[in-house]
């Protein structure tokens, strides 16, 4: 199972799930292995989060809990077991959570009476792990 | 965006309300009308929580009118006027041209 389009900090659901298989493409049933994931391609600087290495359970290794808390457009995941060769998922994105906070990313200047506070005055909405909330349309 | 503290009892002018766009909001014209030391703004929205900036300062413009502040009042001839004239220059918006030092 192929990681999807997940928001910033959510688990990524379906849980992620890694096959090993023989020479043949067949099921290796028989694969009890440990079978560890990474972040292949990491556009947005993320970092991995939940249960990064699993025993395979006839042949198969599901990671439930994973989760990358930064948004970014083309992440992959690696898999790596020993023994066997790796494989790369396909791409997916990382989008920004709901906004939850407002951060003032230019803030207001000592300026003469009636005159523009410059430069201007500048607000963005991040979501709870910081990242700019850019779905927000506000107010 | 709305005035926080206010401790020169200034009006907040320009656009107080704007659209975000990709997450971030500009406010390219807000003004104050009041001099004051440590003035803040609050940003709102509907959902996430709002925010406060750091302080800042609105400080007098350039002196363009004098004004009488104690007028002279009937006196004696030949006697000291009191109180004391006093005149006061003040900017365009009423507030007391401080940096002031004529004549």
């Amino acid at each position: 199972m192929q990681p999807t389009t997940t928001t910033a900090g959510a688990t990524i659901t379906p849980a992620v799930q890694v096959t090993a298989r023989d020479a043949h493409g067949n099921t290796a049933s028989g694969f009890t292995g440990t079978v560890a994931v990474a972040i292949g391609t990491n556009p947005g600087g993320g970092t991995l989060a939940g249960t990064a290495t699993v025993t395979a359970v006839a042949g198969v290794a599901n990671f439930a809990t994973l989760s990358i808390d930064k948004p970014g457009t083309g992440y992959t995941l690696a898999v790596t077991a020993a023994g066997l060769t790796g494989a790369t998922s396909g791409a997916f994105n990382i989008t920004a959570g709901t906004a939850t906070q407002l951060v003032f990313t230019v803030q207001p200047t000592t300026t003469t009476a009636g005159a523009a506070i410059a430069p201007a005055v500048q607000v963005t909405a991040r979501d709870g792990l910081g990242n700019t909330a850019a779905g927000s349309r506000g107010p | 965006m709305a005035l926080g503290t206010n401790p020169g009892g200034g009006t907040l002018g320009g656009t107080a309300t704007v659209a975000a766009v990709a997450g971030v909001a500009s406010f390219a014209n807000l003004s104050i009308d009041k001099s004051g030391t440590g003035y803040t703004l609050t940003a709102s929205a509907t959902g996430p929580a709002a925010a406060t900036s750091g302080a800042f300062n609105i400080t007098p413009g350039t002196a363009t009118q004098l004004v009488y502040t104690v007028q002279p009042t009937t006196t004696t001839a030949g006697a000291t006027i009191t109180p004391a004239v006093q005149v006061t220059a003040r900017d365009g918006l009423g507030n007391t041209a401080s940096g002031f030092t004529g004549p």
